[in-house]
C-alpha cells in the first residue's frame, strides 16, 4: 500500500510539472474552452485530477484520499490562475445608452477576499440565528444570508471613503464597511464589547462612514441624500450609497428624494435590494410596477443579478464612475434573495415554498457561484477554500464566545448621550425623587 | 394634620437599586424553541430564582385583598396545560437529581405560590396549570449574568359584563377582531385597510374577516403610512366608514401631517360641508419588552394637543371593543391604541354583540379617598397593583380612574375626584418618558384648558394646595437592551404620597 502510494506520490509530481509548464502558458486571457485546447495528455491529466478531486469532495472535508492530498498538495500556488475573466449578464437598462462591460476579470486575490467575506457573512448570519433561539440575542435580528453578493459587490465596487447607508438588514454591510465580527455579534447580544457600545442592536450598526442600521422603513433614503450632498459640497469625489428594499420602494420619501438628488445632481446610487418579498409581501402584491430600476424616472436606472458578486461589482463600479462624472443619481436594482424569513419571527414559509427556496440557493447561491467559478478555472484548490471556511468558523466562534461572555453596558450608560452637552445633566427617572446623570 | 412623606418600594428592589428587578416575564412571547427548551431557558423562571406573578407580594407577605379582582397571571390554555403536564411527566421519568431538584423547588416555593392561586379563579384548569408550572426544574444553565431582565406585570380582568349580552372568552385581539366583524356585518361601506391586514394581520386582529366579506373590503396598502392616512381620509369623506391600521403606532409619524394638518381640521375649515369623521385609525401601542426604539412607543402625546381628533386607548378586550366600536360611530376622526403587550395576556368575558362605551368618559375603576391614581392603556393594571399595595401596606386609600379617552378627557371626572381627596393629591402614571408623557397639562398641579371643539373648559382647580406628581420612565430614548431596565423603573411599584396641612 505505501508502495503505490509512493508511486503515485513521484508519478504525480512529475505529471504535476509538466501540467505546471503547461497550464502557466495556457493562462492568459481567457481560459474558457473555446481559446485553450488541451491536448491528450492534458485531458488525461486533467480528468485524473478532477476524478481524485471529486474522490475527496464526496468523502468530506476531513477525509481525503491520500493520493488526492498527495497530487493536490504538491501543487505549488503558483500553479494558481492569478486571474481570470468571465462572462456576466447584461445588464436591463432604463434611460441608459451604454451599461456595465459584459465581462469581468477576477483576480485570485480578490476572489479569494470575496469568498472570505461572503462565509463570513453567511455564517455570522447563521450564529446570530442560533444565538437568538438560544434567546441570547432578543429583539428584532433581520439575517443577511442570501444576499451576500451584494454586499460584498457592493464593496468591490467603492472606496472605504465613499459613504454608505442602508435599512435594518445591515449585519453584511457592517461587516463590508470596516466592522469587525466580534463587534457585530457583541453588539446584537447588547453587550459593552459592541460597535454602538451595545444601545444599538441589530438595526443600528455603525461604522465610519457606514451611517446604519434604520428601523424605519425608507427613511434612510433622504438621508443618504443628504451625505451626497456633503460629498458634492466639500468636493472630495466621495459619493453616498443609498439601500432601500422593495417594499420601501413604495414609500413617498423615496420619490422625494430622487427628486432632489436628480434636481441637485448630487452624487447617490440609489439601490433597490429587490429579494422579492417586503416582509410577507411579494413584489407583485405590493407594487403595480415591479421595475424598480424604472421607478426613478428620470434617473437612469440598471438592473443587475443581485446573486452574483462579479455582476454586482461591475454596476457599482459603472455607477460609481457615472456620479463621479458629475452627472447625477443613478438607481441600481439588485435582484436577490435571502434565505430567513424577515426577521427572526418569521419562520419564512408562510408566502414563499420551501422549495422555491432551495431552488435559489442550489442554483444561484452566491458563494457557490463564486466557489465553482474558482475551483473551475483553478484559481484556488478545494482545500484552500476548506481551510478558508474553517478559519471563518473559528472565528465567528470566538466572536460568539466573546459576545456571550463580555459584560452588558453599565446602568449609567442607560441615560448618557440623550443631548450633547458639556456637563452632565439630571435626568428625571420613574419618580421624582430617582435621578438619573446623562453624560455626553 | 399629619405631615408624611414616604414611598414604598417593594423590599425585592430596595437592594437592586442598581440592577432591575429579575421578574416572570408573564406576556405571552412567541419562540421558536420547543416547549420543553422554553421552560429550561428562563421563560418562566426568572432570574435569581424568582418565579410567579406573586414575587413581589410573596415577599412583602402579602394576601392579596379579597376586595380586589382576581388577578390571572398567565394565559393559560388547554394546549400549555398538556404540554406542561408533558413535561412533568418526562421530568418524573427523568434522572433521580431532576426530580429532587423540582420537587424541592416546588417545596421551597409552594409558601409563595399558594395565595395567588388560592385567589385565581379564572378557572381550575388555570391553577392546575400555574401548578404545573412550578412543579417544572429551573434547569437553565445559564449564569445569572445571561439571565434575562423582566418586568413584572399582572393584568387584572374586568368582571363580566351583563348588560350587553351573552359573552364569550376573548383575548384582545380577538376583541379587535369581533368589533371589526361587528362592524363590517353591520355597516356595508366599512373597509379595512393597512399593511399586511388581508392574512389577518401581524397581530391577528383581522384574521378571517378577508374571507368572511372579500377582498375588496379587507385589503392590503403598500407600505405607505402617509398613504394609507391620505387614502383613509379621502375614502372617510366620500362616505366610506375607513378603518385604517397603522403596523406600530412608531409608524404612524409619516402619516402626522396628515392626521393633524388634514384629518384634524378638515370639518373646521369647510365650515362643516365636509368632514372625515368616518374615519378610524388603529395601532398598536406601547412597550412589550423586545419592542425598542421603533415597535415600543406611546405617541399619544403628540396627537393629545390636536383638536379635530380623538384619541382613544383601551385598558382590556371589554373595553377595547366597546371603544373600538364608539370610535367607529363617532363623527370624529378617531386613533385607536390598542395596546400590544395585552393583546394575548389579556383575556375577558366579552360580548358578542355589538356594544359601545362612551368617549370622553373616564371610568373610576376604584373608589377611595386620600390619593387619586389616573392612567390608561396597560398602566391601569400596574396602578391597580400598587392601588392595592397602598391598601394593605401603608394604609391609603386610593381612587383608581382610567382616562380612556386621551383627547377630549374627562375633565370633570378627574377633578370631582381629584378634590374629593382631603388635600387634593394626583398621581399619574404613564410608561412613556417624563417629556412625551401626556401630562404637560397636568404637571404643576393645574388642569389647564382643555378646548374641545373650540370651547374652553378650564377648571378652577389651582386654589386649593394640590398635589400632582407624575409616574414615568426615565426620560431617555429606549434602546434595545435597555427596554427592561426603562419598564422596570417605570413600572415601578412606588406611590408617591405626600400629605400636607
Amino acid at each position: 500500500m505505501s508502495s503505490s502510494a509512493v508511486d503515485v506520490d513521484l508519478v504525480g509530481n512529475v505529471i504535476l510539472v509538466a501540467f505546471c509548464f503547461d497550464r502557466q502558458e495556457g493562462r492568459r486571457g481567457k481560459p474558457s474552452a473555446d481559446r485553450w485546447r488541451p491536448n491528450s495528455m492534458q485531458k488525461m491529466l486533467t480528468i485524473i485530477s478532477n476524478v481524485l478531486r471529486g474522490s475527496a469532495r464526496s468523502n468530506g472535508a476531513q477525509v481525503v484520499s491520500e493520493a488526492a492530498s498527495l497530487v493536490v498538495a504538491s501543487r505549488s500556488y503558483a500553479d494558481f490562475t492569478p486571474e481570470a475573466t468571465f462572462d456576466i449578464k447584461k445588464v436591463d437598462l432604463h434611460r441608459l445608452e451604454e451599461g456595465p462591460p459584459l465581462t469581468a476579470t477576477l483576480t485570485r486575490e480578490e476572489g479569494l477576499k470575496y469568498y472570505r467575506t461572503m462565509q463570513t457573512i453567511r455564517r455570522m448570519e447563521l450564529k446570530a440565528d442560533q444565538l437568538y433561539k438560544q434567546k441570547i440575542i432578543r429583539g428584532f435580528c433581520h439575517l443577511y444570508d442570501g444576499q451576500e453578493a451584494c454586499a460584498v459587490g457592493i464593496e468591490g465596487g467603492i472606496t472605504l471613503s465613499d459613504h454608505l447607508i442602508t435599512a435594518y438588514r445591515a449585519h453584511g454591510y457592517t461587516l463590508t464597511r470596516g466592522g469587525t465580527v466580534r463587534e457585530i455579534m457583541a453588539e446584537l447580544t447588547g453587550r459593552r464589547g459592541g460597535i454602538a457600545k451595545g444601545k444599538g442592536g441589530s438595526m443600528h450598526m455603525y461604522t465610519k462612514n457606514f451611517y446604519g442600521g434604520n428601523g424605519i422603513v425608507g427613511a434612510q433614503v433622504p438621508l443618504g441624500a443628504g451625505v451626497a450632498l456633503a460629498c458634492k459640497y466639500l468636493g472630495n469625489d466621495q459619493l453616498c450609497v443609498s439601500l432601500y428594499g422593495d417594499g420601501a420602494a413604495n414609500q413617498g420619501q423615496i420619490f422625494e428624494t430622487y427628486n432632489m438628488s436628480s434636481l441637485w445632481k448630487l452624487p447617490i446610487i440609489f439601490i433597490c435590494e429587490n429579494n422579492q418579498y417586503a416582509m410577507g409581501t411579494s413584489v407583485e402584491r405590493s407594487a403595480a410596477s415591479t421595475e424598480y430600476y424604472k421607478r426613478g424616472d428620470y434617473i437612469p436606472g440598471i438592473r443587475v443579478d443581485g446573486m452574483d458578486v462579479l455582476c454586482v461589482r461591475e454596476a457599482t463600479k459603472f455607477a460609481a464612475a457615472h456620479c463621479r462624472s458629475g452627472k447625477g443619481p443613478i438607481l441600481m436594482e439588485l435582484q436577490t434573495y435571502r434565505y430567513h424569513g424577515h426577521s427572526m419571527s418569521d419562520p419564512g414559509v408562510s408566502y414563499r415554498t420551501r422549495e422555491e427556496i432551495q431552488e435559489v440557493r442550489s442554483k444561484s447561491d452566491p458563494i457557490s457561484m463564486l466557489k465553482d467559478r474558482m475551483l473551475s478555472n483553478n484559481m484556488a484548490s478545494i482545500e484552500e477554500l476548506k481551510e478558508i471556511d474553517i478559519a471563518v468558523r473559528k472565528e465567528i466562534e470566538d466572536a460568539a464566545q466573546f459576545a456571550t461572555t463580555d459584560p452588558e453596558p453599565p446602568l449609567d450608560d442607560l441615560c448618557s448621550h440623550i443631548f450633547a452637552n458639556d456637563q452632565p445633566f439630571e435626568v428625571r427617572g420613574a419618580t421624582p425623587w430617582t435621578k438619573l446623570t446623562s453624560t455626553s | 394634620m399629619y405631615v408624611v412623606c414616604f414611598w414604598t418600594i417593594p423590599c425585592c428592589l430596595v437592594d437592586n437599586i442598581n440592577r432591575p428587578a429579575q421578574i416572570t416575564v408573564r406576556y405571552e412571547r412567541r419562540s421558536s424553541l420547543p416547549a420543553f427548551a422554553r421552560r429550561r431557558d428562563g421563560h418562566f423562571n426568572a432570574g435569581q430564582g424568582k418565579i410567579g406573578p406573586s414575587s413581589i407580594q410573596g415577599r412583602l407577605d402579602k394576601r392579596l385583598n379579597p376586595l380586589t379582582q382576581p388577578t390571572v397571571s398567565t394565559n393559560y390554555s388547554p394546549f400549555r396545560l398538556k404540554r406542561d403536564a408533558v413535561i412533568i411527566i418526562f421530568f418524573l421519568f427523568s434522572p433521580l437529581t431532576t426530580a429532587m431538584a423540582a420537587a424541592a423547588r416546588f417545596l421551597l416555593r409552594g409558601a409563595v405560590s399558594k395565595a395567588p392561586i388560592a385567589n385565581v379563579n379564572v378557572g381550575a384548569q388555570s391553577s392546575f396549570g400555574i401548578t404545573l408550572l412550578r412543579l417544572s426544574p429551573n434547569c437553565s444553565s445559564k449564569t445569572k449574568t445571561q439571565r434575562r431582565n423582566a418586568a413584572h406585570f399582572t393584568y387584572h380582568p374586568d368582571p363580566v359584563p351583563t348588560e350587553y349580552g351573552p359573552t364569550t372568552k376573548m383575548n384582545l385581539f380577538q376583541s379587535v377582531t369581533s368589533a371589526l366583524d361587528n362592524t363590517l356585518a353591520s355597516d356595508p361601506t366599512a373597509v379595512i385597510f393597512g399593511e399586511d391586514v388581508a392574512f389577518g394581520g401581524v397581530f391577528r386582529c383581522t384574521v378571517g374577516l378577508r374571507d368572511k366579506y372579500g377582498k375588496d373590503r379587507v385589503f392590503n396598502t403598500p407600505l405607505c403610512e402617509q398613504g394609507i392616512v391620505g387614502f383613509g381620509i379621502g375614502a372617510a369623506v366620500a362616505g366610506a366608514t375607513a378603518i385604517a391600521e397603522i403596523q406600530f403606532a412608531d409608524y404612524i409619524y409619516p402619516a402626522f401631517d396628515q392626521i393633524v394638518n388634514e384629518a384634524a381640521k378638515y370639518r373646521y375649515r369647510s365650515g362643516n360641508l365636509f368632514d372625515c369623521g368616518n374615519l378610524t385609525i388603529r395601532a398598536p401601542w406601547g412597550c412589550v419588552g423586545h419592542g425598542s426604539l421603533y415597535h415600543s412607543q406611546s405617541p399619544e402625546a403628540f396627537f393629545a394637543h390636536c383638536p379635530g381628533i380623538k384619541v382613544v386607548i383601551p385598558r382590556g378586550p371589554v373595553q377595547c371593543k366597546g371603544l373600538l366600536l364608539s370610535c367607529i360611530a363617532d363623527q370624529n376622526p378617531c386613533i385607536f391604541f390598542e395596546p400590544k403587550i395585552l393583546y394575548r395576556a389579556a383575556v375577558e368575558q366579552v360580548p358578542t354583540e355589538a356594544y359601545t362605551i362612551p368617549l370622553s368618559q373616564a371610568e373610576v375603576i376604584q373608589e377611595g379617598s386620600d390619593v387619586t391614581l389616573v392612567a390608561w392603556g396597560t398602566q391601569i393594571h400596574v396602578l391597580t397593583e400598587v392601588a392595592n399595595m397602598a391598601q394593605e401596606k401603608l394604609g391609603v386609600s386610593c381612587e383608581l380612574i382610567d382616562l380612556q379617552t386621551i383627547l377630549p378627557w374627562d375633565t370633570e371626572t378627574v377633578c370631582k375626584a381629584t378634590i374629593c381627596c382631603a388635600p387634593p393629591t394626583l398621581l399619574q402614571g404613564h410608561h412613556l418618558n417624563c417629556s412625551r408623557g401626556f401630562s404637560a397639562c397636568f404637571e404643576g398641579g393645574n388642569i389647564l384648558s382643555s378646548p374641545v371643539g373650540g370651547q374652553d373648559r378650564t377648571v378652577a382647580y389651582q386654589s386649593r394646595g394640590s398635589n400632582h406628581r407624575r409616574l414615568c420612565c426615565r426620560d431617555q430614548l429606549h434602546s434595545a437592551n435597555h427596554t427592561q431596565r426603562y419598564l422596570d423603573n417605570g413600572m415601578l411599584f412606588s406611590v408617591g404620597i405626600t400629605s400636607s396641612g
